[in-house]
């Protein structure tokens, strides 16, 4: 019975894991643009996803160590810290992303701007980090954040062409605006669905948890099927942007933009399940994002940690997230255009992924951490070496990418 | 040696299970007719950072000051003997807070997150 409520808590995580203010953005912006030839992307990311989420609470289930833990053992102290600096830039970039959308929200709630609502709503996800316990964190949010479902109601309610979106969603279309554009959103995209953020929040949630060997088969279900329903919101975004956006040439240069479908679709309750989705989705994911940053510099340095003790017992543990909270919100009030650094983060989330994916992949693969039958099997080391040399070869791309069409356009 | 390269970087485990470092350093005695032994394991309070660039030595002794550490930076040094046994974790005798092992957590805990409402003692 715990395992069947641990089930559809981890589904439910994995969908808010999926969705936050960046996917929220990149998918909009992606339909707007791109009409449906960028979904093949959503496949693409769930697969991935999928993949290293679920090998990365595998190794913590059979090292009884979370991934951080493993990798600096695995890598040494110099190699790793390669990944952890990459961790702790993309994490701080995220935050304010997340930041960002939580004071968005708030600002289409009450006209008021959302600088002015950056420091209370970093305070508030401080005060639940600070307060609530890990299954409150990890759940209650998420829960909150199905308010994003909405994407889903509005799709089926504009009776989506759904020949026309199964013959062009695998095909690359720029539709006039350039592939370096295209290339740049694909890539903006992956970073939105499969942050390094959620593998490590995972893993370390596990050794919370206390999962053990049985929860073999639990945890693939739910990282398979938490990412499959966060893939279909995803692929609801688009769809609703492509639908709504496009037709009208409208370009999401703010949230209040990606706002634009719900509204059409549904009226007024549309919009406001959208600001709900929006809050609540980016509560989430800033939550989980500044939880694993605190989570892989504390397992790198190897300080006590423990999200259920009282803070002072991991009196470090618990400075980590505050600094990255105080960095991003600091990021967010300098007036830099939110949705820039939405997908920027985005972006950097994807070119950096590989320094997560090739320090995971030699630990699953490595019998000596991750024991027989929970090591790597055959299909894990071949499509993990795959995607990881993929991404690798991406990331460079990226950075080109990334100057060429001036972040975005 | 390859015994000494498994323990660098290994988790250290307290009598109570409690994860409380890792193994930054190694004190190494070496001998005239026989095999270098280890006599300690060195960790925390800038083991590290100290074989590094004296910049970073410098900002590492200069963070464990602003986290409250009193007096000279110095690692935590855990004798050979207190070793208990090695698996995929070097599990010592002594608790974490005898062989100093949590004193920047502490330190941290007693200088800032104290001060917080609902830090707990």
């Amino acid at each position: 019975m715990k395992k069947l409520k641990d089930i559809a808590l981890g589904i439910i995580t994995a969908i808010g894991g999926f969705i936050d203010a960046g996917a929220i953005v990149s998918s909009s912006q992606a339909g707007a643009q791109f009409r449906f030839s960028l979904l093949w992307v959503v496949v693409l990311s769930f697969f991935t996803i999928t993949l290293y989420v679920e090998m990365a609470a595998r190794v913590a289930i059979s090292t009884r160590r979370a991934l951080f833990d493993a990798v600096r053992e695995r890598l040494g102290f110099r190699i790793a810290l390669l990944p952890l600096v990459t961790i702790c830039l993309v994490n701080w970039l995220t935050i304010a992303a997340e930041i960002a959308g939580m004071a968005y929200a708030l600002q289409m709630l009450t006209g008021w701007s959302y600088l002015a609502w950056a420091i209370p709503v970093t305070l508030l996800l401080w005060l639940i980090l600070w307060k609530a316990s890990f299954s409150l964190v990890e759940n209650g949010s998420s829960l909150l954040g199905l308010f994003i479902l909405v994407f889903v109601w509005s799709a089926f309610a504009l009776h989506p062409p759904w020949h026309e979106i199964a013959g062009t969603m695998w095909k690359p279309d720029a539709h006039g605006q350039g592939f370096a554009l295209y290339g740049y959103s694909a890539l903006a995209l992956i970073g939105a669905y499969a942050s390094p953020y959620q593998m490590l929040f995972y893993s370390s949630g596990a050794i919370e948890e206390e999962w053990d060997e049985s929860y073999r088969w639990p945890n693939r279900i739910i990282a398979f099927v938490g990412n499959l329903f966060g893939a279909c919101v995803a692929a609801a975004i688009i769809i609703v942007g492509a639908m709504v956006l496009n037709p009208h040439g409208v370009k999401v240069e703010q949230f209040s933009g990606a706002s634009l479908g719900p509204n059409l679709a549904l009226g007024a309750k549309g919009l406001w399940l959208f600001v709900a989705g929006l809050f609540f989705c980016s509560m989430a994911a800033g939550l989980e994002t500044a939880l694993s940053g605190s989570y892989a510099v504390a397992e790198y340095f190897g300080w006590h940690w423990k999200k259920d003790e009282p803070p002072a017992r991991s009196a470090l543990f618990h400075l980590a997230y505050m600094g990255f909270l105080i960095a991003s919100a600091g990021l967010v009030l300098t007036t830099l255009d939110p949705i820039k650094v939405t997908e920027t983060a985005m972006v950097f989330n994807a070119i950096l992924l590989p320094f997560t994916l090739i320090p995971l992949m030699l630990v699953a693969g490595d019998k000596r951490y991750a024991r027989p039958p929970l090591t790597n099997g055959r299909f894990a080391r071949i499509a993990g070496w795959a995607l990881a040399a993929l991404l690798t070869i991406a990331a460079p791309i990226g950075i080109v990418l990334y100057f060429v069409t001036g972040g975005g356009g | 040696m390859d015994t000494l390269y498994e323990l660098m970087d290994q988790g250290i485990v307290d009598p109570n299970g409690e994860r409380c470092g890792r193994v930054d350093d190694l004190e190494i005695e070496e001998g005239f007719d026989r095999a270098p032994r280890v006599t300690a394991i060195l960790s925390g309070g800038g083991a590290k950072s100290r074989h590094m660039w004296r910049q970073v030595n410098r900002l590492s002794v200069w963070l464990h000051h602003v986290l409250g550490w009193k007096g000279e930076v110095a690692p935590a040094r855990i004798p050979w003997e207190e070793v208990e046994k090695l698996d995929q974790d070097v599990h010592i005798r002594v608790s974490a807070g005898a062989a100093g092992l949590d004193r920047l957590n502490r330190s941290a805990a007693e200088r800032i997150v104290k001060h917080i409402p609902g830090a707990g003692s």
